[in-house]
């Protein structure tokens, strides 16, 4: 192993790392945007939107990632031409938003409901009551599931590297190229996700314990 | 799209799903080996194979799947070993698979009380058998449920073997686009094909799970919990 050459390139997989977190988290706020759409579509919609959530929880969750990002990287290629970084954010964000959205569901449930009836009885129209009562709660009751989903999709953020994004395991393949070392590159590269994962681990488990709601983190059982 | 090509596509992807099929069945089989040995160093190792046992498990369970993959497949030549894309593709996945079962598995085994295997004892059972006929079936029947969440994301994830050039379903599509250069279809159409393999196994597994659920520990409606919680915060 040339400890050397791993050493010289950390810069490199630094800038890929940075990539990698922001697209990431901006797949993530898309994600849940578009979860809390579809979380709310599934619980208080019509049948016709309920069913159409259902489906698309269905569809992102069962399909792999990687056929996901094809079909939207093909599929938005034969109608405009569009950077790979923005289809790789649009992909991730499109599939994070089916598991988000299950998360937010659990956590609209897992609010009581005498909430909705005391609302309604208080003069609130259901949107209000979803927006001021419910989801400030469901998102605290979600940050738990959130967070294992972001972890999730920190790792699985490596599949855009297929479509040419150069974030920190593409970063790993072209340099695999130019200096045919790969064992170096890709152990810089899974170090560098370790860290991350590890941190961002750390971090969640601060903010469950700053936004959850205290009196469901102290005793569940 | 003619209709003789598009049977052609179909019969194609469908040898591709068989292949997806049969790599995740397989990183079942080893994955759960794997695990057994991760959770007996875990448990009954000392401190050094307890150490190396949780750092297996922190890489393995840390780093992106598709990272793995090319660490072997494109690390293994540079040291001199030369193994064929199918090897190193099972070789991964099953390691993956084992570090995530053998939390499962963990998991299971702890939950089982510590009471348990003192009334074993007590009735007369060695430590051996109180572990092979009180703790393991019951931790077996609980590590059920997780496996086969595993086993599905597993249909899903060894999408990622394409990348080393192995016939599966994506890469039948990619295969099939390469000379007929409609992306997006084939792409939905392999999409479809996995969507109807996880529901298949979806079914499957809850049918598997309500089989061997421990009566008593079934996963029923939490509801009526709720309102019962929510009447005892009334109360006081």
């Amino acid at each position: 192993m040339d400890f050397g050459l791993m050493y010289r390139t950390i810069p490199f997989f630094l800038g890929g790392a940075g990539v990698t977190v922001s697209i990431t988290v901006l797949s993530t706020l898309l994600g849940t945007a578009l979860g809390i759409l579809v979380a709310v579509g599934r619980v208080r919609g019509g049948r016709i939107t309920s069913k159409v959530a259902f489906s698309y929880v269905t569809v992102t969750r069962g399909v792999p990632l990687l056929v996901q990002i094809f079909i939207v990287y093909y599929g938005l290629n034969t109608l405009v031409n569009v950077s790979p970084l923005f289809v790789g954010i649009l992909a991730l964000g499109i599939c994070t938003a089916g598991y988000l959205a299950e998360a937010i569901r659990a956590g609209i449930m897992s609010v009581s409901r005498g909430q909705f009836e005391a609302s309604s009885s208080l003069g609130l129209s259901e949107g209000q009551t979803m927006r001021v009562v419910v989801l400030p709660q469901a998102l605290r009751n979600a940050i738990p599931a959130m967070g294992n989903e972001f972890i999730t999709m920190l790792k699985a953020s490596s599949l855009v590297s297929v479509i040419s994004v150069v974030e920190l395991t593409r970063v790993a393949y072209q340099l695999k190229q130019g200096t045919a070392r790969p064992i170096e590159m890709y152990i810089n590269a899974a170090i560098l996700y370790l860290l991350m994962t590890t941190l961002f681990v750390k971090g969640l488990s601060e903010v469950e314990k700053r936004l959850g709601i205290p009196r469901q983190t102290i005793g569940k059982t | 799209m003619e209709i003789s090509f598009f049977l052609e596509s179909i019969f194609a992807l469908a040898r591709g799903a068989s292949i997806t099929i049969l790599l995740s069945i397989l990183s079942l089989i080893l994955g759960g080996i794997v695990a057994i040995v991760i959770v007996m160093m875990r448990l009954l190792g000392g401190m050094v194979l307890r150490l190396i046992a949780s750092a297996v498990v922190g890489i393995l369970r840390g780093t992106p799947l598709l990272v793995q993959l090319y660490l072997v497949y494109y690390g293994l030549p540079q040291i001199g070993v030369v193994l064929q894309a199918y090897t190193v593709a099972i070789i991964v996945l099953s390691l993956y698979m084992g570090a995530y079962l053998s939390e499962a598995l963990r998991g299971a085994i702890e939950s089982i009380s510590y009471s348990q295997i003192e009334g074993a004892i007590s009735l007369g059972l060695s430590r051996w058998q109180a572990l092979r006929v009180v703790v393991l079936p019951q931790a077996i029947r609980l590590t059920i449920p997780p496996s086969a969440n595993q086993f599905i994301s597993m249909l899903k994830e060894s999408s990622l073997v394409s990348q080393i050039a192995i016939m599966e379903l994506t890469l039948t599509a990619t295969w099939i686009i390469s000379w007929t250069f409609r992306a997006f279809e084939t792409y939905l159409l392999a999409a479809a094909i996995y969507l109807i393999i996880t529901t298949a196994f979806t079914f499957i597994a809850g049918w598997l799970e309500k089989r061997t659920a421990i009566p008593g520990t079934e996963v029923r409606n939490l509801d009526h919990l709720d309102i019962e919680l929510n009447k005892l915060e009334n109360l006081a």
